[in-house]
């Protein structure tokens, strides 16, 4: 399949998954699989994951490349078929990032000339702030 | 030497990019500091109508922007403070991802980037698009800007401005809402209110540079509400004065203002 990978019905559970994999060691593919049947009723082959991260670490590698050279916007190109990533879910470094480029602090944001942010409700936003916060506390 | 540029980006037009950056270079000159200023916004000039000492820099092509990055390892600028154009895209901000920021840390040149937010959501996205490219390559500091509205939900309630503020620690300043009346005055006259309260020419109509003041501005009432508006953002400007200062750790602190 060509272009980005915009279809995936894993797209809204990417931040979760990429985490899971960055822990160290990285949580299997299994126990993914089982946790995302567990938890969203979503049913996935060990394959299916594993597809996805790599279609996802190539699509970032693209975008990475696309940002040294003076090209229009990723959402900007494609077909006018294909529905954006929601941005909630859009990880520059994921997997397999170069460590030795990657930035000491991650933040999770694809340029784009259309309005993409993601409104959040009170408890969401509180539940975000307080995930963000304990995040921080491990890392100090 | 060391260098710090600031530089204003990601900015919509009309999100007070270029009124963020006035209260920035007149707090740093009330600091004892001389930014070297520069105006890289070839279609307003509103830098350079407000400061005429500012460099007006040409843009022809994406590496005229090289001259930033040339002036500050010529050790002769301390802190640079850069205007770009309103609404600057991709183009611009693809000469920032070309800039080698690790090597020029290690040359004592550090980048500050200048949000501007206001309750459009266009002036969150366009920022957040700088952010997302250069990340923590930077250091930020966001003014808030109240003009057209007390309530910024784009910035405050969004996904990707909470993650933004909980990752990055960038610095806010809020600039409050400000009599419409002062405020075309100001923009009519080129003034910046620190020109006007400093003015010792009040009787000949004139600022402290010497331009003239209008019927309104030289009034002992207003002079008093803008030195009091200036004063509420000098204050906010020195729990950010690290990014300025940096070896003095935060100078600012303490000072009266006003």
């Amino acid at each position: 399949m060509s272009g980005l990978p915009f279809q995936s019905k894993l797209a809204p559970f990417e931040r979760e998954i990429v985490e899971l994999r960055r822990q160290r060691p990285p949580f299997p593919y299994r126990r993914i699989v089982e946790l995302l049947k567990e938890k969203y009723g979503i049913e996935m082959t060990i394959n299916g994951v594993f597809a996805f991260l790599r279609t996802r670490r190539k699509w970032d590698r693209r975008a990475a490349a696309e940002s040294k050279t003076p090209t229009p916007p990723i959402h900007s190109q494609g077909s006018h078929s294909r529905q954006p990533v929601p941005p909630t879910v859009i990880t520059h470094h994921p997997l397999g990032s170069d460590s030795s480029t990657a930035p000491r602090k991650r933040f999770n944001y694809t340029y784009s000339n259309t309005y993409n942010l993601t409104r959040l409700t009170p408890e969401e936003k509180a539940a975000l702030e307080k995930r963000l916060d304990e995040e921080k506390g491990r890392q100090t | 030497m060391s260098s710090t540029i600031l530089f204003t980006a990601g900015a919509k037009g009309g999100s007070g990019k270029s009124t963020a950056a006035r209260f920035l270079v007149t707090y740093l000159r009330e600091h004892g500091a001389d930014p070297f200023l520069m105006d890289l916004d070839d279609e307003n000039r509103t830098f350079s109508r407000f400061f005429p000492e500012a460099r007006s820099v040409p843009i022809k092509k994406k590496s005229s922007h090289d001259v930033l990055v040339h002036n500050a390892l010529s050790g002769n600028y301390p802190l640079i403070l850069a205007d770009l154009k309103a609404g600057t895209g991709r183009e611009v901000l693809e000469w920032f991802l070309d800039v080698p920021f690790e090597e020029l840390r290690a040359n004592q040149v550090t980048f500050v980037c200048i949000g501007s937010i206001t309750s459009s959501p266009d002036s969150v996205q366009s920022f957040l698009n700088w952010v997302g490219e250069l990340r923590d390559q930077v250091s930020y500091l966001v003014f808030k800007n109240l003009k057209d509205g007390e309530t910024l939900p784009d910035y405050e309630d969004t996904h990707e401005a909470i993650e933004f503020r909980k990752t990055l620690n960038p610095s806010h300043v809020t600039i409050p809402r400000l009599d419409e009346e002062y405020q075309t005055e100001l923009e009519r006259l080129n003034l910046t209110i620190s020109e006007l309260i400093d003015s010792d020419q009040l009787q000949q109509g004139l600022s402290a540079r010497g331009k003239p003041l209008g019927d309104i501005l030289p009034q002992l009432l207003v002079r008093a509400r803008l030195r009091n508006f200036q004063r509420r953002i000098y204050q906010q400007l020195d729990d950010a004065s690290h990014l300025f200062f940096p070896a003095q750790g935060q100078k600012g602190k303490g000072i009266a203002h006003g």
